[in-house]
């Protein structure tokens, strides 16, 4: 056992505390929290590599996958850590990583150690602002780490928090209402999620039997993921019906789909960008939306993958629709950082697709396209904050000509653009190409599609 | 087998690491690195030189090179390992040749480039991004699959916007860069759902490996209709890449940038990789398997573009009096022949797989070989026009004239160039594009619509030679129009012309120590014979007649531009209303997409802003308004809260019996 995982989210929680309450002077707030923030960034580093190649990982010693409970589960866990003292309750403190969550929590330790650089002459009040980046970052490991439903909308709840202070103490001028919108809006979408957890909780009896052998309720993911798959291949005959996952399904999705955001749920994020702070921004974009894409991966489709079957053109439908809605609104914006942030809501459109179309290339190509978001945006959004602080505007129109005065910060705005764009070479084309073979070929979306790709079809069929 | 495997990664890896080192410190180096860009594509040119060699040793002439696919990297890994996409360069005739001409004329135009633009502020940025642009022509030419090919393709689309708006504080520079993007995107969309249908019938993005599959997958998994979508989807992606017809508005206007730029990627190179692409697609529209129905109506499509493109390019080149514009048309009229050729050459390839002979691969050599000779004389005639605009400092041909005098130079490499394009033997242009005419006319035998397309190109033929020698006579003979005092041009510049000039000579007869062009680029099965095949009677008679209307051609030119015998207007005319339509209509429609793009786009923001955003804000401010009417009910008299305690029991009792039925029923439902 190994406490790599506890480690990754105390570090950055003691390192808050200590910014906020030993931060004596500024100089010393900014150097603890950028010590704390490249600890962590080393932490995640590691368990990356270990994740990649587990010879690389002997700083922690070897992966611990989880012990299949039963003979002829699998569900590959890296790092499990598990604590049952309060089982009674139906609550466990259960964190564990695999390749859905390993490069998004090295995703969040990156880009919250550039943010605070970035952020470097933050003048005001620095102990609070750079003790909510950790804060945040602690938040967001743990969404991306949490194994029971209880942890996990714990985390869920507080990664609201720091977000919602940066906002609205950091924020541009109409940030009140922007941090409020971030709030409600999410806040909403929390509470209809949270329908479908105590709904998993009253069912988890059986599910925990037949798993672990104990007829209790219990709000353990890995339960629920271990009975899901073993449904799926057959080894398991009865796991929750289609009648009540649908429902669940449904209730999560909201939750998601805000977070994500996906069209028609999608307004705060815009107002939400161009208040926040750029590190803000940074996170928002980079982690904060990826939340909604893992909770996607991980619940909808981990827990509930029989109503994933019946209702994923949801996904489909609403993910086309965020793609070619966003980039028209895009095209009509002015500022830069509203512009950024349609582009995103389209880009998270690409995860969605990726999800609906239930190949294995496309869901793949839809967590690649999370990872891949994230460094494109952060980029974008550094950029976008330091042209303001350069020239005092965002407005396009307005920053003709800059190539000549900057032309470092002209050359790397068109690698995040062509980045963004999707040109091939570039990152998030191989996601995108990844997304689009995998809804060409879905057996979902062929089938209505186009009639050229029936053949695609048959094709699949055959290789199934 | 290529002795040194990694001799041709480092082809590519050169002109790679010059534009990292120039790109990343190039401002510190002498001249802005230009040497060390120059440098690398010499290392890169001697490469190729040394692989081309190599397959020739190997039996390349007549078919003896077996096509070498060099192992990389697995890009994407896949649950099958046959499926994953890798990163591998494929070398065969076709390639080898391709890399051997893309190097050297990356070269000469490097060199040439430290003339032309010495004087230039950012000249790191320019070499920088030139040789991204070698490194990507040359991936696209050694790509062993289509993916590769197509992000190879997309970096020279990446340069190509770059280079275009070298000198983007010009506002025009800077519009035709954006337009060059977006309209050979509108094709690359094309060409990347070609890749996905690709690689969804056939789970493998490899030339030789979709030629393995072609047969077993026919008809059932690959059905007609596919077989004729995915050439289609490809030529959209070559139509946009080699601007032609409805895509080829955006040439005209990419000549803002440098003119080393517009010899370059929009004449010599780049826009021949359309060619290139349409030729490995014949994959597709040959399927070489009696057992496959080959998709006539896609090969249609190509030839018909081709053929009209080449006369509508080449009426544009007649009016215009912008040098390089009059060149830029010219390239897609050239262009459009090589598309003819393939069209031509398919069907007759084609009909002869449907009845089981043996393929004669004419038309596809000829198509290539024209590919090969233009890059030269075209680059020439830039390259030309680049020494005349440095000389007068006006592309108008208005203020030229008499130049002959002051440039020798310039004035006699330009006459090759000249003689070349109008194809007049023994000038390269006359063999290749006699050829892919006898092609065009031998397929009218067995489709009669080709002998409008061989009428077409027959009447192209008359053209080019027409504005050629009127650009040459209006730039080189007369009076002098100009007010600049022009001189020749230094012999960093004059050298690489006659270098190139020496080659529109010896282009064409290459074919001879090959025993024709088609014994060493071929589809199929090789074809000795001069200039392509064994020449049938025939065949002298067709090449007479695009001899003799070049001729014709340059006689009418002589008459107008250079006696003045014929007024110009009379023969301008009809040109003159298809140049307003081009510009009117056809840039019309292509600014009207853009434009009405941005109404759909602003429409779609304030719906976004109101409707979405609006109730957003509707609920809120409902739900404040709500609260404070319902403030208004706590009124303090315990009488009506009573009443509210009563009626508030009632609807929780009701709701339990409510909930309770409604479980049973969902249970019941679920079940």
């Amino acid at each position: 056992m190994t406490y790599v995982l506890t480690l990754l989210i105390l570090v950055p929680l003691i390192g808050a505390v200590i910014a906020w309450v030993a931060g004596t002077s500024h100089r010393v707030t900014k150097l603890i929290a950028l010590t704390f923030s490249l600890v962590e960034t080393a932490l995640a580093t590691f368990l990356l590599l270990g994740f990649i190649n587990p010879g690389w990982g002997v700083f922690f010693g070897t992966p611990t996958a989880t012990p299949p409970p039963t003979a002829g589960a699998y569900v590959p866990l890296y790092y499990m850590e598990r604590y049952s003292g309060w089982s009674q309750f139906g609550f466990n403190y259960i964190v564990g990583v695999d390749g859905l969550s390993v490069p998004l929590i090295w995703l969040t330790t990156l880009l919250t150690t550039l943010a605070i650089v970035f952020h470097w002459d933050q003048e005001d009040r620095p102990q609070a602002f750079f003790g909510l980046f950790l804060f945040l970052e602690m938040t967001l490991v743990g969404v991306f780490m949490a194994l029971d439903l209880l942890l996990f909308a714990v985390f869920w709840e507080l990664v609201i928090i720091p977000m919602f202070f940066l906002i609205g103490i950091w924020g541009g001028p109409n940030r009140r209402y922007a941090a409020l919108k971030f709030l409600i809006f999410t806040q909403v979408g929390f509470v209809i999620m949270l329908l479908s957890i105590f709904a998993l909780y009253f069912n988890s009896a059986g599910v925990n039997a037949a798993v672990y052998g104990t007829n209790a309720n219990t709000l353990d993911m890995t339960a629920f993921l271990h009975a899901a798959l073993r449904h799926q291949t057959g080894a398991l005959a009865t796991y929750l019906t289609v009648g009540l996952q649908i429902p669940m399904f449904a209730a999560f999705l909201v939750g998601f789909l805000v977070k994500l955001p996906s069209f028609p749920f999608h307004t705060w994020l815009p107002d939400a960008h161009v208040e926040a702070p750029t590190g803000g921004s940074v996170l928002l974009a980079g982690v904060l939306l990826k939340m909604g894409g893992y909770g996607i991966f991980r619940i909808d489709f981990g827990i509930l993958p029989d109503a994933a079957r019946s209702l994923w053109w949801v996904l489909a439908i609403l993910g086309t629709v965020s793609m070619v809605y966003a980039a028209f609104v895009c095209l009509a914006q002015v500022d830069l950082k509203r512009l950024i942030a349609y582009s995103s809501i389209g880009h998270m459109g690409f995860v969605l697709l990726g999800a609906s179309s239930l190949t294995v290339i496309g869901v793949q190509g839809g967590i690649f396209q999370m990872f891949n978001h994230g460094i494109i945006t952060a980029i974008l959004f550094m950029l976008a904050g330091s042209v303001k602080h350069a020239t005092g505007t965002r407005d396009i129109p307005e920053l003709q000509g800059l190539a000549k005065v900057m032309p470092q910060f002209s050359l790397i705005l068109a690698i995040g653009f062509f980045a963004s764009l999707g040109l091939p070479g570039l990152n998030s084309f191989w996601s995108e190409f990844m997304v689009f073979v995998g809804a060409y070929g879905s057996p979902n979306l062929g089938e209505r599609s186009s009639a050229g790709s029936r053949s695609g079809r048959r094709a699949w069929r055959r290789s199934s | 087998m290529i002795a040194f495997e990694w001799v041709v990664w480092l082809i590519l890896l050169f002109p790679l690491a010059a534009f990292v080192i120039v790109g990343l410190v190039g401002r510190r180096l002498p001249e802005g690195g230009d040497h060390v860009v120059v440098g690398a594509m010499a290392g890169s040119f001697v490469l190729s030189l040394y692989v081309f060699i190599q397959v020739l040793q190997q039996g390349g002439l007549g078919g003896g090179f077996a096509p070498q696919t060099i192992q990389g990297y697995v890009w994407i890994p896949s649950l099958l390992p046959e499926n994953s996409i890798k990163i591998s360069l494929l070398i065969d005739n076709l390639s080898a040749l391709m890399l051997v001409l893309v190097s050297f004329l990356c070269l000469l135009i490097f060199v040439y480039s430290l003339g032309y633009m010495h004087e230039e502020d950012g000249k790191p940025r320019y070499y920088a991004e030139v040789s991204l642009f070698a490194t990507g022509m040359l991936g696209t030419v050694s790509a062993d699959n289509f993916l590769q090919l197509l992000i190879f393709w997309e970096i020279m689309g990446l340069c190509s916007y770059l280079l275009i708006g070298f000198w983007y504080s010009k506002p025009e520079a800077a519009a035709a860069a954006k337009k060059a993007f977006l309209v050979t995107r509108v094709g690359d969309v094309l060409f990347l759902v070609g890749v996905l249908v690709i690689w969804n019938v056939f789970g493998t993005l490899s030339f030789g490996e979709i030629q393995g599959k072609m047969a077993s997958l026919y008809p059932n998994t690959l059905t007609p209709q596919l077989l004729t979508l995915i050439p289609l989807l490809l030529f959209g992606g070559a139509v946009g890449k080699s601007a032609q017809f409805p895509l080829h508005a955006w040439l005209p206007d990419a000549m803002e940038g440098p003119t080393t730029v517009s010899a370059l990627i929009h004449a010599a190179t780049m826009v021949k990789a359309g060619v290139y692409l349409t030729a490995r697609a014949f994959i597709f529209l040959v399927p070489l398997s009696s057992a496959v129905q080959p998709p006539f109506t896609a090969i249609l499509v190509i030839a018909g573009i081709g053929g009209f493109t080449t006369l509508f390019a080449a009426t544009m080149a007649v009016v215009n009096f912008d040098i390089k514009r009059v060149l830029a048309f010219s390239t897609i009229s050239q262009l459009a022949y090589m598309f003819l050729g393939l069209g031509a050459g398919a069907y007759i390839m084609a009909t002869e797989v449907s009845r089981g002979e043996a393929v004669n691969s004419a038309g596809y050599s000829a198509a290539l070989y024209h590919l090969f000779n233009h890059a030269f004389f075209k680059a020439l005639l830039f390259l030309g026009a680049g020494s005349v605009i440095h000389a007068v400092a006006t592309n108008d041909m208005r203020e030229m004239g008499g130049l002959a005098k002051p440039m020798p130079v310039t004035s006699r490499v330009m006459l090759f160039g000249a003689l070349a394009l109008a194809g007049v033997i023994p000038f390269s242009g006359f063999f290749s594009k006699g050829e892919i005419l006898s092609v065009t006319f031998e397929a009218g035998s067995e489709q009669p619509g080709f002998y409008l397309l061989y009428a077409l190109g027959v009447g192209t033929a008359f053209l080019t030679a027409f504005y050629a020698f009127r650009l040459w006579f209006m730039t080189f003979h007369g009076e002098y129009r100009g007010h600049v005092h022009p001189h020749e041009s230094p012999p960093v510049m004059t050298v690489p012309l006659m270098i190139l000039a020496g080659f529109t000579l010896v282009s064409g007869l290459l074919a001879y120590p090959m025993q024709g062009f088609g014994n060493l680029v071929f589809f199929g099965r090789p074809e000795a014979g001069f200039p392509l095949v064994g020449i049938p009677v025939q065949d002298y008679l067709l090449e007479g007649v695009s001899m003799g209307v070049a001729v014709l051609g340059l006689a009418l030119a002589w008459a107008v531009y250079a006696t003045k015998r014929v007024p110009a207007e009379r023969f301008t005319a009809s040109a003159r209303a298809l140049d307003w339509f081009d510009r009117k209509v056809i840039d019309g429609i292509v600014n009207g997409v853009g434009r009405a793009g941005v109404v759909v786009a602003t429409g779609t923001d304030r719906f976004d802003r109101q409707v979405i955003d609006g109730a957003v804000n509707a609920v809120s401010l409902e739900t404040v308004r709500t609260s404070l009417r319902l403030r208004q009910r706590q009124t303090g008299q315990v009488q009506s809260y009573a009443w509210v305690v009563v009626l508030g029991l009632v609807v929780v009792i009701a709701l339990m019996f409510g909930l309770s039925f409604l479980q049973r029923w969902w249970a019941g439902l679920g079940r």
